[in-house]
């Protein structure tokens, strides 16, 4: 176990130095000069030094690069050179919000899709089954933006139902919270359920037909019961992957509609600061981002190892 | 081998039952498409009205308005027309960002294939580390760096989806190096491009074509994302996205504005999901890219 937690360690730490100079890169190369951009096309050549001085764009490129290293490491995440403030407790502060509407969305996703993937898998012939496969297909062609749209417009502005917009922090109180995060969380979940709904079904499908599921019918419990004592877990295995992976395309959907309901998250401030051209908000808020997706990777991965014994044994 | 196994078990009868499912699918599939495609092969050269002519006296018209059928938006532009020319946009960025997307997959994973060793674990970790990035921090990133735009959102598709294929290139491409035609091949003396393009590309075609419709659909719901954050096409472009956002800050006068944008893009994703599975099935591709 040790081997294969030192493994997964040390990889996670690479992955995060290629993914530091990958948005490094993206922002810095790809695109060209960003206070030309901020300009635009009429700025005389005084200005626009000016402004290459102002966002700290003038010193090269590499030592930038491991400026920013050393803050990412000590975890201050730097100076904004616009506001001239840190970009840590910003950061930290929308990441609160984001993480807690896409943390309840995944559990709610969870709850409401692995009861109906194992209904779908065991009821795969009926129309029960055809009914669920049905929906999940359509729930992973609506974009969760939309949905929370869509939502916003029946249940807060039509029925007044909820909150349209805004955040209530955790410390007012569990019942505000909720309410403010509700429809954003219904609408991120619907999505994801759709997905989980497919994967359990299927992970189930394949385990109906095993040996094992034959045994336990043999000695006497109906097939039901026999997914239910020795399915459901096997199932779960890789769903759970699923999830892993899943995690990052749930934050990404969570900093678009934390737009959608005006949700002080990491998107809006990303957003703001791409209004303002503030470099070292974006590149950092992308940093904490992608640690956070890959922190989750790592988990499930390690998770994976205990929940499966043959794990271990296979990957070192 | 394993064909025996699954009947021996009855589990060809379920197949085949799975089977017929999946072609009735595809039909709904290109149904729901159909008309999308029609109407946006049409708004090439013909729209009803101008999709970006705005009219002050006719701001906000409800749906059936006279020469509005749709009604209009905040800026008085018909409704249906700017649904029309976005529709245009959307396939325009989902085929560029797919094509770009296949070039990417293809280069980096029948590199890591045919090479293999030390160059192989270092591309699988640079596309473990992009398959990380939402799409949507990577627009944000890119527009950061080079403005918002349409090549922003391509790039932004090109870039998330190009490790996911690269990833189904090198396991597909695997599989095939083990056949005997391959070591003919090599023994006959030919090289690794050569066996590549001649040999490999043929052989794994029909699981990129299934790939290339998944990524197709999915391309348009990232591209309707990012344009609802206003990182994408910029007006006077049109697109479903931006409509989205506009259509939200009038959502209490003309709730409908909200809704027409929201379901073509359901339709057209659904529309193409569902011909995805059916040709998966056609093809019986059994790997499948996460997207």
């Amino acid at each position: 176990m040790a081997a294969y937690v030192l493994r997964k360690l040390s990889l996670f730490g690479l992955t995060l130095l290629l993914a530091s100079a990958l948005i490094f890169g993206a922002l810095r190369l790809l695109g060209g000069n960003p206070a030309a951009i901020a300009l635009g096309s009429d700025a005389t050549p005084e200005d626009l030094r000016a402004l290459e001085v102002q966002m700290g764009l003038n010193r090269p490129l590499w030592n930038q690069y491991v400026d920013w290293l050393g803050d990412l490491v000590t975890g201050s995440l730097g100076v904004s050179a616009v506001s001239k403030a840190p970009v840590g407790p910003p950061l930290s502060a929308g990441l609160g919000v984001t993480l807690s509407v896409a943390i309840v969305a995944i559990i709610l996703a969870l709850v409401v899709a692995i009861p109906l993937g194992f209904l779908a898998s065991i009821r795969n012939t009926r129309s029960t089954g055809a009914v669920i496969s049905g929906a999940a297909h359509t729930g992973l062609a609506i974009p969760s933006f939309w949905l929370g749209l869509v939502l916003a417009l029946v249940f807060a502005v039509t029925l007044r139902m909820f909150p349209s917009g805004g955040y209530a922090r955790l410390a007012e109180g569990v019942g505000p919270w909720l309410r403010s995060i509700a429809l954003p969380v219904i609408a991120l979940a619907a999505g994801q359920a759709a997905i989980f709904v497919r994967y359990t079904r299927a992970a189930l499908l394949d385990i109906a037909h095993e040996d094992f599921i034959r045994t336990a019918r043999m000695k006497g419990l109906n097939f039901t019961q026999a997914m239910i004592r020795h399915g459901l877990r096997n199932g779960m295995l890789p769903v759970l992957t699923v999830v892993g992976i899943q995690f990052g395309f749930l934050v990404g959907g969570t900093l678009v509609i934390e737009n959608v309901f005006f949700l002080p998250g990491l998107g809006r401030i990303m957003m703001n600061a791409l209004g303002v051209r503030d470099l070292v908000l974006v590149q950092s808020g992308a940093m904490v981002i992608t640690f956070i997706i890959l922190l989750v990777n790592l988990l499930v991965d390690l998770l994976y190892g205990v929940i499966d014994p043959r794990v271990k044994a296979r990957r070192v | 081998m394993a064909n025996v196994e699954l009947v021996a078990r009855g589990v060809g009868a379920w197949r085949q039952r799975r089977r017929t499912r999946r072609s009735v699918n595809m039909w709904i599939g290109l149904a729901l498409l159909a008309p999308v495609a029609v109407m946006t092969l049409v708004s090439a050269f013909w729209t009803p009205a101008s999709p970006t002519r705005t009219a002050a006296r006719e701001r906000l018209l409800g749906a059936g308005s006279p020469g509005h059928l749709l009604g209009t938006d905040h800026l008085g532009r018909d409704e249906l027309s700017m649904l029309m020319a976005g529709a245009m946009t959307s396939f325009q960025i989902a085929i560029l960002g797919t094509a770009f997307g296949l070039l990417v997959g293809v280069a980096i994973g029948g590199l890591s294939a045919m090479i293999g060793t030390f160059f192989d674990d270092a591309l699988m970790r640079v596309c473990d580390v992009l398959f990380a990035f939402p799409s949507v921090i990577l627009a944000m990133v890119l527009a950061a760096g080079m403005g918002a735009g349409k090549d922003t959102v391509v790039i932004a598709i090109a870039l998330t989806v190009g490790p996911a294929i690269a990833r189904l290139v090198r396991s597909v491409t695997t599989q095939v190096l083990h056949r005997d035609f391959i070591a003919a091949a090599r023994g006959y003396g030919r090289g690794k491009a050569y066996i590549f393009v001649r040999h490999v590309l043929p052989n794994i075609s029909s699981a990129l074509i299934v790939t290339a419709a998944t990524v197709f659909s999915s391309s348009i719901l990232t591209d309707a994302s990012l344009s609802y954050l206003g990182v994408g096409t910029q007006p006077p472009g049109v697109s479903w996205g931006r409509m989205l956002n506009d259509a939200q800050a009038n959502v209490a006068v003309q709730p409908m504005l909200a809704i027409w944008p929201g379901l073509a893009i359901v339709i057209c994703v659904l529309g193409l999901s569902l011909i995805g599975d059916g040709l998966r099935d056609r093809f019986d591709v059994k790997g499948r890219a996460r997207l």
